[in-house]
Protein backbone atom coordinates (compact mmCIF):
# COMPACT_ATOMS: atom_id res chain seq x y z
CA UNK A 1 0.00 0.00 0.00
CA UNK A 2 3.00 1.89 1.03
CA UNK A 3 4.73 1.37 -1.86
CA UNK A 4 1.58 2.81 -4.28
CA UNK A 5 0.47 6.14 -2.28
CA UNK A 6 4.24 7.36 -2.33
CA UNK A 7 4.61 7.46 -6.14
CA UNK A 8 1.16 8.99 -5.91
CA UNK A 9 1.66 11.65 -3.70
CA UNK A 10 4.72 12.59 -5.82
CA UNK A 11 2.71 12.77 -8.86
CA UNK A 12 0.16 14.88 -7.51
CA UNK A 13 2.68 17.15 -6.07
CA UNK A 14 4.67 17.77 -9.38
CA UNK A 15 0.93 18.17 -11.43
CA UNK A 16 0.36 20.91 -8.67
CA UNK A 17 3.47 22.50 -9.07
CA UNK A 18 3.15 22.13 -12.83
CA UNK A 19 -0.37 23.58 -12.94
CA UNK A 20 0.81 27.06 -11.36
CA UNK A 21 0.59 25.96 -7.84
CA UNK A 22 3.07 28.76 -7.22
CA UNK A 23 0.94 31.73 -7.14
CA UNK A 24 2.98 34.55 -6.09
CA UNK A 25 5.36 36.84 -7.74
CA UNK A 26 9.06 36.82 -6.39
CA UNK A 27 11.45 39.68 -6.24
CA UNK A 28 12.96 37.72 -9.14
CA UNK A 29 10.19 36.68 -11.40
CA UNK A 30 9.48 40.88 -10.59
CA UNK A 31 12.43 42.05 -12.04
CA UNK A 32 12.19 39.88 -14.79
CA UNK A 33 9.15 40.86 -15.94
CA UNK A 34 10.05 44.18 -15.29
CA UNK A 35 12.64 43.67 -17.96
CA UNK A 36 10.66 42.17 -20.43
CA UNK A 37 8.35 44.94 -20.38
CA UNK A 38 10.90 47.74 -20.68
CA UNK A 39 12.59 45.53 -23.65
CA UNK A 40 9.03 45.33 -25.79
CA UNK A 41 7.90 49.02 -24.24
CA UNK A 42 11.71 49.80 -26.06
CA UNK A 43 11.57 47.93 -29.41
CA UNK A 44 7.53 48.78 -29.72
CA UNK A 45 9.24 52.46 -29.71
CA UNK A 46 11.53 51.47 -32.54
CA UNK A 47 8.73 50.50 -34.61
CA UNK A 48 6.72 53.44 -34.36
CA UNK A 49 9.27 55.67 -35.18
CA UNK A 50 9.54 53.54 -37.98
CA UNK A 51 6.06 53.92 -38.94
CA UNK A 52 6.23 57.68 -38.25
CA UNK A 53 8.45 58.13 -40.20
CA UNK A 54 7.08 56.17 -43.31
CA UNK A 55 10.19 53.50 -43.39
CA UNK A 56 8.33 50.32 -42.71
CA UNK A 57 5.04 48.45 -43.87
CA UNK A 58 1.92 48.36 -42.55
CA UNK A 59 1.75 44.05 -42.70
CA UNK A 60 5.39 44.25 -41.06
CA UNK A 61 4.00 46.79 -38.45
CA UNK A 62 0.61 45.07 -37.73
CA UNK A 63 2.56 41.34 -37.23
CA UNK A 64 5.10 42.59 -35.35
CA UNK A 65 3.33 45.20 -33.21
CA UNK A 66 0.42 42.17 -32.62
CA UNK A 67 3.42 39.63 -31.58
CA UNK A 68 4.83 42.48 -28.98
CA UNK A 69 1.35 43.31 -27.69
CA UNK A 70 0.91 39.56 -26.88
CA UNK A 71 3.89 39.53 -25.29
CA UNK A 72 2.97 42.32 -23.08
CA UNK A 73 -0.26 40.71 -22.33
CA UNK A 74 1.27 37.87 -21.65
CA UNK A 75 4.07 39.77 -18.92
CA UNK A 76 0.53 41.83 -17.68
CA UNK A 77 -0.96 38.30 -16.52
CA UNK A 78 1.95 37.01 -14.85
CA UNK A 79 2.21 40.25 -12.89
CA UNK A 80 -0.97 40.05 -12.03
CA UNK A 81 -0.69 37.25 -9.41
CA UNK A 82 -0.28 39.11 -5.82
CA UNK A 83 3.25 39.39 -4.31
CA UNK A 84 4.72 39.48 -0.51
CA UNK A 85 3.55 42.54 1.27
CA UNK A 86 7.16 45.02 0.11
CA UNK A 87 6.47 43.60 -3.34
CA UNK A 88 2.91 44.36 -4.00
CA UNK A 89 3.17 47.87 -4.98
CA UNK A 90 5.60 47.67 -7.21
CA UNK A 91 3.97 44.64 -9.12
CA UNK A 92 0.74 47.10 -8.95
CA UNK A 93 2.82 49.39 -11.30
CA UNK A 94 4.59 46.88 -13.26
CA UNK A 95 1.36 45.47 -14.18
CA UNK A 96 -0.03 48.71 -15.01
CA UNK A 97 2.79 49.27 -17.50
CA UNK A 98 2.27 46.04 -19.08
CA UNK A 99 -1.23 46.68 -19.71
CA UNK A 100 -0.23 50.48 -20.92
CA UNK A 101 2.36 48.97 -23.26
CA UNK A 102 0.00 46.14 -24.32
CA UNK A 103 -2.87 49.20 -25.24
CA UNK A 104 -0.22 51.40 -26.84
CA UNK A 105 0.96 48.63 -29.56
CA UNK A 106 -2.70 47.47 -30.05
CA UNK A 107 -3.66 51.23 -31.02
CA UNK A 108 -0.34 50.32 -33.81
CA UNK A 109 -1.68 46.94 -34.75
CA UNK A 110 -5.01 48.84 -35.32
CA UNK A 111 -3.54 51.79 -37.50
CA UNK A 112 -0.25 50.28 -39.21
CA UNK A 113 0.22 52.65 -41.74
CA UNK A 114 -1.03 56.18 -39.80
CA UNK A 115 2.28 58.59 -39.48
CA UNK A 116 0.01 60.63 -36.56
CA UNK A 117 -0.84 57.10 -34.14
CA UNK A 118 2.80 56.11 -34.85
CA UNK A 119 4.09 59.44 -33.40
CA UNK A 120 1.63 59.28 -30.39
CA UNK A 121 2.31 55.18 -29.75
CA UNK A 122 5.71 56.10 -29.81
CA UNK A 123 5.78 59.00 -27.55
CA UNK A 124 4.29 57.28 -24.88
CA UNK A 125 6.02 53.77 -25.23
CA UNK A 126 9.03 56.15 -24.94
CA UNK A 127 8.10 57.29 -21.63
CA UNK A 128 7.26 53.66 -20.68
CA UNK A 129 10.75 52.09 -21.68
CA UNK A 130 12.31 55.38 -19.75
CA UNK B 1 30.88 32.54 -63.89
CA UNK B 2 31.06 28.79 -64.18
CA UNK B 3 33.50 28.54 -60.83
CA UNK B 4 30.73 31.01 -58.70
CA UNK B 5 28.22 27.92 -59.94
CA UNK B 6 30.36 25.40 -59.06
CA UNK B 7 30.53 26.93 -55.07
CA UNK B 8 27.03 26.73 -55.43
CA UNK B 9 26.98 23.50 -53.18
CA UNK B 10 28.70 25.54 -50.56
CA UNK B 11 26.94 28.07 -50.68
CA UNK B 12 23.40 26.78 -50.04
CA UNK B 13 25.34 24.48 -47.51
CA UNK B 14 26.25 28.26 -46.10
CA UNK B 15 22.86 30.04 -46.45
CA UNK B 16 20.15 27.01 -45.83
CA UNK B 17 22.40 25.11 -43.64
CA UNK B 18 24.72 27.65 -41.51
CA UNK B 19 22.13 30.60 -41.59
CA UNK B 20 18.71 28.72 -40.81
CA UNK B 21 16.50 29.86 -38.08
CA UNK B 22 18.69 28.80 -35.30
CA UNK B 23 21.66 30.37 -36.78
CA UNK B 24 19.27 33.62 -36.98
CA UNK B 25 17.55 32.90 -33.18
CA UNK B 26 20.59 32.53 -31.31
CA UNK B 27 23.05 35.07 -33.08
CA UNK B 28 20.28 37.84 -32.99
CA UNK B 29 19.91 37.15 -29.38
CA UNK B 30 23.26 36.70 -28.10
CA UNK B 31 24.39 40.12 -29.28
CA UNK B 32 21.08 41.83 -27.69
CA UNK B 33 21.91 40.01 -24.34
CA UNK B 34 25.46 40.22 -25.01
CA UNK B 35 26.45 42.73 -27.18
CA UNK B 36 29.78 41.33 -29.63
CA UNK B 37 31.13 39.27 -26.67
CA UNK B 38 30.48 35.75 -28.49
CA UNK B 39 31.82 36.54 -31.91
CA UNK B 40 34.41 34.35 -31.32
CA UNK B 41 32.41 31.31 -30.67
CA UNK B 42 30.87 31.98 -34.03
CA UNK B 43 34.56 31.62 -35.40
CA UNK B 44 34.98 28.19 -33.59
CA UNK B 45 31.61 26.56 -35.20
CA UNK B 46 32.79 27.95 -38.39
CA UNK B 47 35.87 25.85 -38.27
CA UNK B 48 34.09 23.05 -37.08
CA UNK B 49 31.95 22.97 -39.73
CA UNK B 50 34.38 23.74 -42.53
CA UNK B 51 36.65 21.03 -41.04
CA UNK B 52 34.44 18.32 -41.02
CA UNK B 53 32.19 19.14 -44.25
CA UNK B 54 35.43 18.97 -45.93
CA UNK B 55 36.26 15.56 -44.22
CA UNK B 56 32.70 13.97 -45.16
CA UNK B 57 32.85 15.40 -48.52
CA UNK B 58 36.33 14.08 -49.06
CA UNK B 59 34.72 10.67 -47.83
CA UNK B 60 31.87 10.71 -50.34
CA UNK B 61 34.43 11.91 -53.08
CA UNK B 62 36.42 8.85 -52.62
CA UNK B 63 34.06 6.44 -51.58
CA UNK B 64 31.30 7.55 -53.72
CA UNK B 65 29.51 6.97 -50.62
CA UNK B 66 28.07 9.33 -48.39
CA UNK B 67 28.16 9.72 -44.70
CA UNK B 68 25.76 7.78 -43.83
CA UNK B 69 26.22 5.13 -45.88
CA UNK B 70 29.81 4.88 -44.96
CA UNK B 71 28.85 4.96 -41.49
CA UNK B 72 26.68 1.71 -41.55
CA UNK B 73 29.43 0.14 -43.66
CA UNK B 74 32.86 0.63 -41.78
CA UNK B 75 31.54 1.18 -38.56
CA UNK B 76 28.63 -2.08 -38.41
CA UNK B 77 24.57 -1.84 -37.87
CA UNK B 78 24.24 -1.03 -34.09
CA UNK B 79 26.37 1.89 -34.44
CA UNK B 80 24.80 3.09 -37.74
CA UNK B 81 20.97 2.63 -36.34
CA UNK B 82 21.94 4.55 -32.91
CA UNK B 83 23.72 7.42 -35.54
CA UNK B 84 20.53 6.98 -37.84
CA UNK B 85 17.77 7.42 -34.80
CA UNK B 86 19.77 10.24 -33.42
CA UNK B 87 19.70 12.37 -36.61
CA UNK B 88 16.59 12.00 -37.83
CA UNK B 89 15.30 12.83 -34.39
CA UNK B 90 17.11 16.26 -34.85
CA UNK B 91 16.34 16.34 -38.25
CA UNK B 92 12.59 16.16 -37.55
CA UNK B 93 12.53 19.27 -34.92
CA UNK B 94 15.15 21.00 -36.83
CA UNK B 95 12.19 20.76 -40.54
CA UNK B 96 9.60 21.83 -38.16
CA UNK B 97 11.58 24.97 -36.96
CA UNK B 98 12.73 26.06 -40.24
CA UNK B 99 8.83 25.51 -41.67
CA UNK B 100 7.75 27.58 -38.61
CA UNK B 101 10.46 29.83 -39.61
CA UNK B 102 9.25 30.44 -43.48
CA UNK B 103 5.53 31.08 -42.79
CA UNK B 104 6.89 33.74 -40.17
CA UNK B 105 8.65 35.33 -42.37
CA UNK B 106 6.04 35.24 -45.44
CA UNK B 107 3.77 36.65 -42.45
CA UNK B 108 6.08 39.70 -41.73
CA UNK B 109 5.94 39.99 -45.55
CA UNK B 110 2.49 39.79 -46.34
CA UNK B 111 0.40 39.77 -43.27
CA UNK B 112 -1.95 36.59 -44.00
CA UNK B 113 -2.59 34.22 -41.34
CA UNK B 114 -0.31 31.52 -39.83
CA UNK B 115 -1.93 28.39 -40.87
CA UNK B 116 -2.63 29.57 -43.96
CA UNK B 117 1.24 30.31 -44.64
CA UNK B 118 2.05 27.24 -43.52
CA UNK B 119 0.13 24.92 -45.76
CA UNK B 120 1.70 27.64 -48.10
CA UNK B 121 4.81 26.90 -47.18
CA UNK B 122 4.96 23.54 -47.44
CA UNK B 123 3.28 22.99 -50.59
CA UNK B 124 5.70 25.85 -51.60
CA UNK B 125 8.20 23.58 -50.60
CA UNK B 126 7.14 20.60 -52.39
CA UNK B 127 6.58 21.57 -55.62
CA UNK B 128 10.29 23.26 -55.92
CA UNK B 129 11.43 20.03 -54.86
CA UNK B 130 10.26 17.86 -56.95
CA UNK B 131 10.05 20.13 -60.41
CA UNK B 132 13.25 21.58 -59.80
CA UNK B 133 16.84 19.52 -60.42
CA UNK B 134 18.72 19.66 -57.57
CA UNK B 135 21.58 21.97 -58.84
CA UNK B 136 18.79 25.09 -59.40
CA UNK B 137 17.79 24.50 -56.27
CA UNK B 138 21.15 25.37 -54.78
CA UNK B 139 21.47 27.93 -57.27
CA UNK B 140 17.86 29.58 -56.32
CA UNK B 141 18.48 29.14 -52.51
CA UNK B 142 21.73 29.76 -52.46
CA UNK B 143 22.02 33.08 -54.36
CA UNK B 144 18.26 34.70 -53.32
CA UNK B 145 19.39 33.88 -49.90
CA UNK B 146 22.38 35.71 -50.16
CA UNK B 147 20.33 39.41 -49.91
CA UNK B 148 21.06 38.16 -46.26
CA UNK B 149 24.15 40.36 -46.84
CA UNK B 150 22.05 42.90 -46.44
CA UNK B 151 22.18 42.80 -42.34
CA UNK B 152 25.94 43.11 -42.68
CA UNK B 153 25.07 46.49 -44.21
CA UNK B 154 22.89 47.52 -41.37
CA UNK B 155 25.56 46.56 -39.12
CA UNK B 156 27.73 48.68 -40.83
CA UNK B 157 25.46 51.75 -40.77
CA UNK B 158 24.38 51.53 -37.15
CA UNK B 159 28.24 52.49 -36.78
CA UNK B 160 29.19 49.68 -34.49
CA UNK B 161 31.99 50.72 -31.76
CA UNK B 162 35.06 48.41 -33.70
CA UNK B 163 37.06 48.28 -31.02
CA UNK B 164 34.52 46.17 -28.99
CA UNK B 165 34.00 44.23 -32.34
CA UNK B 166 37.39 43.47 -32.32
CA UNK B 167 37.69 42.38 -28.61
CA UNK B 168 34.72 40.23 -29.47
CA UNK B 169 36.62 37.97 -31.11
CA UNK B 170 39.31 37.30 -28.64
CA UNK B 171 38.18 34.25 -26.09
CA UNK B 172 36.91 35.23 -22.38
CA UNK B 173 34.91 34.65 -19.94
CA UNK B 174 32.36 36.97 -18.46
CA UNK B 175 32.31 38.50 -15.06
CA UNK B 176 28.25 37.74 -14.50
CA UNK B 177 25.79 35.51 -16.13
CA UNK B 178 28.20 32.72 -16.61
CA UNK B 179 25.72 30.19 -17.02
CA UNK B 180 23.45 32.48 -19.68
CA UNK B 181 26.87 33.43 -21.83
CA UNK B 182 27.76 29.42 -21.58
CA UNK B 183 24.38 28.98 -22.52
CA UNK B 184 24.53 31.15 -25.75
CA UNK B 185 27.79 29.89 -26.39
CA UNK B 186 26.75 26.38 -26.70
CA UNK B 187 23.78 27.24 -29.11
CA UNK B 188 25.71 29.03 -31.52
CA UNK B 189 28.41 26.10 -31.56
CA UNK B 190 25.55 24.25 -32.21
CA UNK B 191 24.07 25.97 -34.85
CA UNK B 192 26.49 26.18 -37.01
CA UNK B 193 27.13 22.84 -36.77
CA UNK B 194 23.75 20.73 -36.62
CA UNK B 195 24.20 17.23 -38.07
CA UNK B 196 22.00 17.64 -41.15
CA UNK B 197 24.65 20.15 -42.77
CA UNK B 198 27.05 17.47 -42.91
CA UNK B 199 24.24 15.04 -44.31
CA UNK B 200 23.40 16.84 -46.77
CA UNK B 201 26.92 17.96 -48.01
CA UNK B 202 28.48 14.48 -48.19
CA UNK B 203 25.04 13.79 -50.16
CA UNK B 204 25.36 16.83 -52.39
CA UNK B 205 29.00 15.66 -53.39
CA UNK B 206 27.38 12.43 -54.66
CA UNK B 207 24.33 14.22 -56.03
CA UNK B 208 26.86 16.49 -58.12
CA UNK B 209 28.93 13.20 -59.41
CA UNK B 210 32.20 14.79 -57.59
CA UNK B 211 35.31 12.26 -58.33
CA UNK B 212 38.99 12.71 -56.62
CA UNK B 213 39.46 15.70 -59.18
CA UNK B 214 37.32 17.77 -57.41
CA UNK B 215 38.71 17.50 -53.96
CA UNK B 216 39.88 21.19 -54.35
CA UNK B 217 36.49 22.21 -55.26
CA UNK B 218 35.44 20.31 -52.21
CA UNK B 219 37.55 22.30 -50.01
CA UNK B 220 36.37 25.53 -51.35
CA UNK B 221 32.80 24.72 -51.03
CA UNK B 222 33.38 24.16 -46.97
CA UNK B 223 35.48 26.76 -46.67
CA UNK B 224 34.13 29.82 -48.87
CA UNK B 225 30.58 28.70 -48.34
CA UNK B 226 30.78 27.96 -44.30
CA UNK B 227 33.00 31.40 -43.81
CA UNK B 228 30.23 33.23 -46.13
CA UNK B 229 27.61 31.60 -43.43
CA UNK B 230 29.95 32.82 -40.38
CA UNK B 231 30.61 36.36 -41.99
CA UNK B 232 26.18 36.55 -42.04
CA UNK B 233 26.49 35.56 -38.46
CA UNK B 234 28.67 37.68 -37.41
CA UNK B 235 27.12 40.51 -39.23
CA UNK B 236 23.66 39.26 -37.38
CA UNK B 237 24.76 39.30 -34.11
CA UNK B 238 26.75 42.89 -34.40
CA UNK B 239 23.76 44.18 -35.65
CA UNK B 240 21.62 43.17 -32.54
CA UNK B 241 24.63 44.45 -30.35
CA UNK B 242 25.14 47.69 -32.05
CA UNK B 243 20.65 48.24 -31.82
CA UNK B 244 19.44 46.21 -29.17
CA UNK B 245 21.74 45.86 -26.85
CA UNK B 246 22.15 49.64 -25.60
CA UNK B 247 18.35 49.71 -25.42
CA UNK B 248 17.99 46.25 -23.02
CA UNK B 249 15.60 44.74 -25.96
CA UNK B 250 15.53 40.89 -25.68
CA UNK B 251 14.31 39.42 -29.00
CA UNK B 252 11.13 37.39 -28.71
CA UNK B 253 10.35 37.08 -32.34
CA UNK B 254 11.33 37.07 -35.97
CA UNK B 255 9.95 40.04 -36.45
CA UNK B 256 12.70 41.59 -33.81
CA UNK B 257 15.51 40.64 -36.64
CA UNK B 258 13.51 42.22 -39.25
CA UNK B 259 13.61 45.60 -37.24
CA UNK B 260 17.16 45.18 -37.04
CA UNK B 261 17.70 46.13 -40.84
CA UNK B 262 14.18 48.22 -40.83
CA UNK B 263 16.04 50.77 -38.55
CA UNK B 264 19.28 51.26 -40.26
CA UNK B 265 17.78 50.91 -43.97
CA UNK B 266 14.31 51.45 -43.75
CA UNK B 267 11.74 50.03 -46.31
CA UNK B 268 14.38 48.23 -48.89
CA UNK B 269 16.19 46.92 -45.97
CA UNK B 270 13.56 45.60 -44.18
CA UNK B 271 11.97 43.64 -47.33
CA UNK B 272 15.19 42.50 -48.44
CA UNK B 273 16.38 40.73 -44.99
CA UNK B 274 12.95 39.11 -45.07
CA UNK B 275 13.63 37.54 -48.63
CA UNK B 276 16.99 36.61 -47.44
CA UNK B 277 15.65 35.08 -44.12
CA UNK B 278 12.97 33.36 -46.18
CA UNK B 279 15.21 32.07 -48.46
CA UNK B 280 17.77 30.60 -46.20
CA UNK B 281 15.34 29.28 -43.95
CA UNK B 282 13.96 27.65 -46.92
CA UNK B 283 17.16 26.45 -48.14
CA UNK B 284 17.19 24.78 -44.82
CA UNK B 285 14.14 22.87 -44.56
CA UNK B 286 14.79 21.38 -47.77
CA UNK B 287 18.23 20.79 -46.55
CA UNK B 288 16.96 19.03 -43.61
CA UNK B 289 14.04 17.44 -45.56
CA UNK B 290 16.97 15.78 -47.92
CA UNK B 291 19.11 14.83 -45.14
CA UNK B 292 15.81 12.82 -43.59
CA UNK B 293 15.44 10.64 -46.53
CA UNK B 294 18.72 10.31 -47.33
CA UNK B 295 20.00 9.12 -43.98
CA UNK B 296 17.18 6.56 -44.29
CA UNK B 297 17.73 5.17 -47.77
CA UNK B 298 21.60 5.03 -47.43
CA UNK B 299 20.98 3.56 -44.17
CA UNK B 300 18.56 0.83 -45.51
CA UNK B 301 20.74 0.95 -49.23
CA UNK B 302 17.85 2.11 -50.95
CA UNK B 303 18.39 3.88 -54.15
CA UNK B 304 18.34 7.35 -53.55
CA UNK B 305 19.05 10.76 -55.22
CA UNK B 306 17.54 13.83 -56.64
CA UNK B 307 19.20 13.66 -59.73
CA UNK B 308 16.84 10.31 -60.29
CA UNK B 309 13.24 10.02 -60.93
CA UNK B 310 11.41 9.69 -58.58
CA UNK B 311 9.75 6.54 -59.91
CA UNK B 312 13.46 5.53 -60.06
CA UNK B 313 14.36 6.13 -56.33
CA UNK B 314 10.07 6.11 -54.99
CA UNK B 315 11.49 5.64 -51.05
CA UNK B 316 13.72 8.23 -51.11
CA UNK B 317 11.26 10.75 -52.80
CA UNK B 318 8.15 9.58 -49.84
CA UNK B 319 11.42 10.00 -47.46
CA UNK B 320 11.65 13.85 -47.68
CA UNK B 321 7.48 14.27 -48.42
CA UNK B 322 7.25 12.40 -45.08
CA UNK B 323 9.60 14.98 -43.78
CA UNK B 324 7.93 18.09 -45.09
CA UNK B 325 4.49 16.20 -43.91
CA UNK B 326 6.19 15.39 -40.24
CA UNK B 327 7.47 18.88 -39.70
CA UNK B 328 3.90 20.48 -40.92
CA UNK B 329 2.08 18.22 -38.34
CA UNK B 330 4.53 19.12 -35.40
CA UNK B 331 4.45 22.92 -35.98
CA UNK B 332 1.22 23.16 -37.02
CA UNK B 333 -0.17 22.09 -33.39
CA UNK B 334 0.24 25.86 -32.22
CA UNK B 335 3.93 25.51 -30.51
CA UNK B 336 5.84 28.07 -31.19
CA UNK B 337 8.14 27.91 -34.00
CA UNK B 338 11.04 30.15 -32.22
CA UNK B 339 11.15 27.72 -29.49
CA UNK B 340 10.75 24.38 -31.44
CA UNK B 341 13.90 26.26 -33.12
CA UNK B 342 15.53 26.83 -29.28
CA UNK B 343 14.94 23.18 -28.44
CA UNK B 344 16.57 21.41 -31.89
CA UNK B 345 19.79 23.48 -31.76
CA UNK B 346 19.73 22.30 -28.05
CA UNK B 347 18.83 18.66 -28.38
CA UNK B 348 21.10 18.65 -31.97
CA UNK B 349 24.08 19.51 -29.82
CA UNK B 350 23.24 16.38 -27.38
CA UNK B 351 23.65 14.14 -30.35
CA UNK B 352 26.67 15.60 -31.90
CA UNK B 353 29.29 13.11 -31.09
CA UNK B 354 26.96 10.53 -32.87
CA UNK B 355 27.38 12.36 -36.14
CA UNK B 356 30.85 13.64 -35.86
CA UNK B 357 32.94 10.78 -33.78
CA UNK B 358 31.94 8.18 -36.90
CA UNK B 359 32.94 10.92 -39.46
CA UNK B 360 36.34 11.52 -37.77
CA UNK B 361 36.60 7.67 -38.14
CA UNK B 362 36.02 6.75 -41.55
CA UNK B 363 37.90 9.74 -42.50
CA UNK B 364 40.90 8.38 -40.77
CA UNK B 365 40.82 4.75 -42.15
CA UNK B 366 43.10 3.60 -44.59
CA UNK B 367 41.86 0.95 -45.91
CA UNK B 368 38.81 3.02 -47.03
CA UNK B 369 39.94 5.97 -48.00
CA UNK B 370 43.84 4.89 -48.95
CA UNK B 371 46.13 8.01 -49.56
CA UNK B 372 42.65 10.46 -49.07
CA UNK B 373 42.37 9.55 -45.50
CA UNK B 374 43.09 12.28 -42.83
CA UNK B 375 46.98 13.72 -42.58
CA UNK B 376 48.47 15.27 -39.73
CA UNK B 377 46.85 18.83 -40.27
CA UNK B 378 43.19 17.63 -40.61
CA UNK B 379 43.27 15.70 -37.31
CA UNK B 380 44.53 17.87 -35.33
CA UNK B 381 41.53 20.69 -36.38
CA UNK B 382 39.31 17.48 -36.28
CA UNK B 383 40.60 15.69 -32.83
CA UNK B 384 40.43 19.28 -31.84
CA UNK B 385 36.85 20.20 -32.21
CA UNK B 386 35.33 16.86 -31.47
CA UNK B 387 37.00 17.71 -28.51
CA UNK B 388 34.95 21.07 -28.19
CA UNK B 389 31.48 18.89 -28.92
CA UNK B 390 32.18 16.36 -26.59
CA UNK B 391 32.54 19.28 -23.97
CA UNK B 392 29.00 21.06 -24.79
CA UNK B 393 27.30 17.79 -26.04
CA UNK B 394 27.42 17.40 -21.88
CA UNK B 395 27.03 20.37 -21.05
CA UNK B 396 23.73 21.37 -23.52
CA UNK B 397 21.22 20.16 -21.23
CA UNK B 398 22.43 20.81 -17.53
CA UNK B 399 22.94 24.35 -19.16
CA UNK B 400 19.56 24.73 -20.64
CA UNK B 401 17.63 23.42 -17.27
CA UNK B 402 19.70 26.08 -15.43
CA UNK B 403 19.39 28.96 -17.86
CA UNK B 404 15.57 27.99 -18.17
CA UNK B 405 16.17 27.98 -22.07
CA UNK B 406 18.47 31.39 -21.77
CA UNK B 407 15.66 33.12 -19.99
CA UNK B 408 17.61 33.90 -17.35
Amino acid sequence: MRRVTLPILLLVAVAVAACGGSSTVSAEQLEKQRETVHSIAAEGALLAADVERGRSTPPFAKIHSGDLSDLADRAAKALANPAGPSLDAERRREEARAVAVSDALAQLLAHPDDPGVASTVRRKLERLSG
Amino acid sequence: MKKIFEIALGILAAIGGFVDIGDIVFNVAAGAMFGFELLWVVVIGVGAIVTYSEMCGRVAVVSQRAVMDAVRERLGYRVGLVSLVAGQLVNLLTIAAEIGGIALALQLLAGLPFRVLLVLAVLGLGIVIWALPFEWIERVFGYVGLTMLVFAVAALKLNPDWNSVASGFVPHVPSQDVALYAFFAVGLIGAATVPYEVYFYSSGAIEERWTPKDLGLNKANAIIGYSLGGFLSCALMIMAGALFYPRGITPESLGTVGLGAEVPLGQVGLVLALIGVLFAVGGAAIDSAFSGAYNVAQFFGWEWGKYRRPVDAPRFTVGWMAMLVAGFLIVVTGVDPIQVTEYSVIFSVVALPLTYVPILLVANDRAYMGRHANGRIANVFGIGYLAVILVISVAAIPLMIITNMGQG
